[in-house]
């Protein structure tokens, strides 16, 4: 049952093999008995009970989807009413939303069913799933390692096949870094095709929903649920509504006989070779190579601008938008203040609640706004993304997609020292230029590497231009159909 | 020796839009009991984002072709950022200088006895932005009502080109009178639908302008106004004489003492953060739209005024039949048709229509001017008793200039307000006189039309200022009484 994807599920529904109600109940104890990984924060009884009983009369009445009946985890960043929302914080302890967000209502009205809340970094702010409050989540394959990222429980509750899919969000590579550490399949679509309505925002002009699944025939199928124009969100596309499972098991030029990518160019840089990678994760991405040049596709090499600076960019911007959306949060209406007096009192809360990785970047930010030297930083590095906005389509005539690796070092303790370093100047070089543009990605296993008796796992990323995440499913859907890495026995 | 001092005023006014809609969310809006009338946007519910009633922006850009503003066709909105009960999110989205309509003006005439002249007031910027909450103070405790919040406020911003008590209160009239007649709000101080700040500097004769000025905050009535800006002048002038130090500072009025205290002594003390807010879209405004907006506002007009009472009764009677205004809309839109119709209205004048009609510019001004000619003999004609009866009785001048000289203890009651007809009229020289000869102003929306190529006739504007305010005097009448 536990190996099963979306689609066999459904089917065993449709015949009625097992009801919605025993279906759930199986995943919720598979939940209970996994508790030690701490990846959920919280699990409403009542709710899953009463949902799964209105799927089963969906049942009955014929009136069902694909996604009818099936469990899903969402992050802890999502707000709902049924649940706390904390987005992993000491203020927004037990904080009951009076609305719903559109991502979980769409979903809602399909009949999936919600089990859960998960674990996350405090606001999404870190790499690494160290949570002061709630706790650290462990590492599903190898414990002694974190499970990396900000949306690392989701990801953890996915490897460890507690739940088909679960849904997360992203901000320089927080849903695709947990993903390659914990051998599972994400998907980062475009800077607006998710709504971002009820979400608790980091940086609103970074941030965007994606999807965690063990294969990305999964992810299809829940993107074509999800996404679309929201009144709500005024960053949406107001597109056509496409189906993007509909290049799957086809050829790259749809009329030709040839080998099943002829004609597709990938683009690689020897510019992300600068850092020292892991001699491991070269050789295993010089692999991933090779077995696209199987398949057809041939391989162009490309220059970047500004790659080195991206990253500290990122930071800059990342950091002001989050001292403006953070500011909310001073105690007088989230969180009770013990400080009577009014002008000590923010200062005072702010200081006790928020956590150090926070605190560091709300001081920056805030630097970077205020001051007329730091505002300098901050117009720059606009100036600069818009020309990288320009630079990169022209990039994209040359080559359709363009592959990196998701972290240029292999995985890390969870209380090492390296943690600190890493989280704020190395770790991001590869992922945080996907968001800084708005462009769509994804994250595929690509094998294990064993080390210290230890099985490592490794992947890589695909990045593709905007609009184009139907073509970076059919390219993750082909080499998983050859290397079966991730979890196999998934398919129909 | 004697010195001679001069002082510089800036009016920067706040007007609270009436309307049933706020901006960034879409809850309507009654009077009622304290926090009733919320959203989860006002509140600062985490989570929620802002979507733009676009319903306003038509709205706004009435006022701006109003004070013939130059329009800019991008816009966006700005986050400042301070930390105060009063916002919930403890950021105000503005539209703070990348606003649509800037470099304005509007103009006013003061009548000293043996000075009268007119001056344009320069203005700057036009901007709209969100309200904040309202906080009262009970017992030595304060409670937060967000009621308020979220409504939408218009600013209105001038130059530093107002030099006397008087002409700021005629600025302020002559603009309260334009937002009452454009339906934007009643302008009623005493429920705060309009405020104003007031920039003040003084300085010698023939010098430049110094470095400092001096705020005044919150200012909810002319009596206020006209007695804190004598103060502050005297008091300022005093300083000057016995050699203190003079710093820009903002300051608030105290009514029981009739004098000014100091709240807090820099400008920018705090440091407001401002950048751009990422979850809102960026504005475009089209050309087109613009000049449909024109046609929409003739036609307003046109009922309004110029058409006889007959006329005018047979057209309100086609708006509540709403198919037929809208076909009159699209006849305003094809001018051609449009002069068709006239033919057989108005058949004696025929000839004179055709000459004039072919060679003015289709500007909305110039249109306007043209039917002020046409129709104004009708009128006449019409109500001939009604006029003949007043040009007998108030329009000799020895009568004017008595009528001045009898009020002229409080010049406040005798300046001689011009209304908003006028205005278009006197400032057209001035308006089609720049855009002719200005090269820069591409963008703007006359240039859409002068660039079909058709000259203008100067000798329609040269007009009697004095005959043309009777028209009016009803809508003058009434403006008076509420004062």
């Amino acid at each position: 049952m536990k190996n099963k994807s979306i689609l066999e599920l459904h089917f065993l529904l449709k015949k009625k093999k097992i009801s919605v109600l025993d279906l759930s109940k199986y995943f919720l104890k598979r939940i209970e008995n996994n508790s030690f990984f701490n990846c959920f924060l919280d699990i409403n009884y009542r709710n899953i009970f009463v949902n799964s009983l209105k799927s089963d009369n969906l049942f009955k009445r014929n009136t069902f989807n694909i996604l009818t009946g099936i469990p899903f985890v969402c992050k802890d960043n999502f707000v709902n009413k049924n649940f706390f929302s904390t987005s992993g914080s000491k203020i927004l302890k037990k904080f009951l939303s009076p609305y719903d967000s559109t991502l979980i209502k769409k979903l809602k009205n399909l009949g999936a069913i919600i089990m859960g809340k998960t674990n996350m970094d405090e606001f999404c702010v870190g790499n690494s799933n160290c949570n002061y409050f709630y706790g650290s989540v462990k590492n599903s394959l190898n414990t002694i390692f974190s499970s990396g990222g900000s949306s690392g429980g989701s990801s953890v509750a996915v490897s460890l096949k507690l739940i088909p899919f679960s849904i997360g969000s992203d901000t320089g590579g927080s849903l695709r870094q947990p993903g390659l550490l914990n051998n599972v399949v994400s998907l980062k679509p475009t800077y607006g095709r998710i709504s971002r309505y009820g979400m608790i925002l980091y940086s609103s002009s970074l941030d965007q929903p994606g999807i965690i699944s063990t294969n990305i025939l999964n992810c299809a199928l829940i993107l074509n649920s999800i996404s679309g124009f929201d009144l709500k969100d005024s960053n949406t596309f107001f597109f056509k509504k496409e189906d993007y499972t509909r290049y799957i098991g086809k050829n790259w030029i749809i009329s030709s006989f040839s080998k099943k990518f002829f004609g597709l160019s990938i683009g690689i840089s020897r510019d992300f070779y600068f850092f020292d990678l892991d001699y491991d994760l070269r050789s295993n991405f010089e692999f991933v190579l090779s077995q696209f040049e199987f398949l057809g596709a041939s391989i162009i090499y490309i220059s970047f601008n500004f790659i080195y600076i991206i990253d500290s960019l990122y930071y800059i911007i990342s950091s002001s938008e989050l001292s403006s959306n953070l500011s909310r949060f001073d105690g007088i209406v989230y969180g009770y203040n013990k400080f009577l007096k009014f002008y000590n009192s923010i200062e005072k809360y702010r200081f006790f609640c928020f956590n150090n990785y926070v605190k560091d970047k709300l001081y920056i930010g805030n630097y970077i706004l205020s001051s007329k030297i730091g505002r300098k930083f901050f117009l720059n590095s606009k100036k600069i993304r818009k020309f990288l906005l320009d630079d990169f389509q022209v990039k994209f005539n040359f080559c359709d997609f363009i592959l990196t690796p998701v972290i240029p070092v292999s995985p890390w303790y969870i209380f090492d020292k390296r943690n600190n370093f890493f989280s704020k100047i190395y770790i991001d070089i590869y992922t945080t230029f996907v968001n800084f543009l708005g462009l769509p990605s994804a994250n595929i296993p690509s094998g294990f590497v064993i080390k210290y008796n230890l099985s490592i796992p490794l992947g890589f990323q695909i990045v593709g231009n905007y609009c184009k995440e139907s073509r970076i499913i059919q390219l993750c859907y082909e080499f998983q159909k050859i290397n079966k890495f991730g979890f196999n026995s998934l398919w129909v | 020796m004697s010195l001679k001092f001069k002082i510089s005023i800036g009016i920067e006014s706040h007007v609270r839009i009436f309307s049933n809609k706020k901006i960034f969310s879409n809850i309507k809006v009654f009077n009622n009991i304290a926090n009733n009338n919320i959203s989860c946007f006002e509140i600062g519910v985490p989570g929620i984002l802002p979507v733009l009633n676009l319903f306003f922006i038509n709205k706004i850009i009435l006022l701006g072709l109003f004070i013939k503003t130059d329009i800019y066709n991008i816009s966006f909105f700005l986050r400042k950022s301070y930390f105060y009960p009063d916002i919930s999110k403890n950021y105000q989205i503005t539209q703070n200088n990348f606003c649509f309509f800037k470099n304005g003006y509007l103009l006013i005439y003061n009548n000293y006895v043996n000075y009268s002249y007119y001056k344009l007031i320069y203005i700057r910027q036009i901007h709209f932005e969100e309200d904040t909450g309202k906080i009262i103070y009970k017992n030595k405790k304060s409670f937060l009502d967000y009621n308020r919040s979220g409504s939408i406020l218009l600013e209105i911003v001038s130059f530093h080109n107002i030099s006397n008590i008087y002409e700021s209160i005629l600025y302020i009239k002559n603009l309260q009178y334009i937002l009452y007649f454009l339906n934007f709000s009643k302008c009623i101080m005493e429920e705060g639908e309009f405020r104003f700040d007031i920039n003040l500097s003084l300085y010698e004769l023939y010098s430049f302008l110094p470095n400092y000025k001096i705020e005044l905050k919150n200012l909810n009535s002319f009596r206020f106004l006209f007695d804190i800006i004598n103060y502050e002048i005297k008091r300022l002038i005093y300083i000057y004489i016995n050699g203190g130090l003079i710093f820009s500072q903002t300051r608030g009025y105290n009514s029981l003492l009739n004098s000014s205290f100091l709240i807090r002594n820099k400008e920018n003390f705090y440091d407001y953060k401002y950048h751009i807010d990422p979850d809102l879209f960026y504005l475009l405004l089209d050309k087109k739209k613009i000049f449909l907006f024109l046609i929409k506002i003739f036609n307003w007009f046109y009922i309004l005024f110029f058409l006889n009472s007959r006329i005018r009764k047979i057209f309100f009677y086609f708006i509540y039949f709403k198919k037929i205004f809208y076909l009159f809309l699209i006849l305003g839109f094809y001018y051609k048709i449009f002069f068709y119709i006239f033919n057989w209205f108005f058949k004696k004048n025929l000839l004179l229509f055709k000459n004039i009609f072919f060679k003015i510019i289709f500007s909305f001004e110039q249109i306007l001017l043209f039917f002020y000619f046409y129709f104004y003999k009708n009128y006449v004609f019409l109500e001939k008793k009604f006029f003949f009866f007043l040009k007998k009785k108030f329009l000799t001048n020895n009568y004017f200039y008595k009528l001045l000289i009898h009020n002229n203890k409080n010049v406040f009651n005798s300046s001689y307000i011009i209304y908003n007809l006028n205005i278009f009229i006197i400032n057209n020289l001035f308006f089609l006189h720049d855009y002719i000869y200005n090269k820069n102003l591409l963008n703007n929306m006359i240039l859409f039309f002068l660039n079909k190529k058709i000259f203008i006739d100067f000798d329609l504007l040269k007009i009697n200022y004095k005959n043309k305010v009777f028209i009016f005097r009803e809508m003058d009448e009434w403006f008076k009484s509420r004062n």
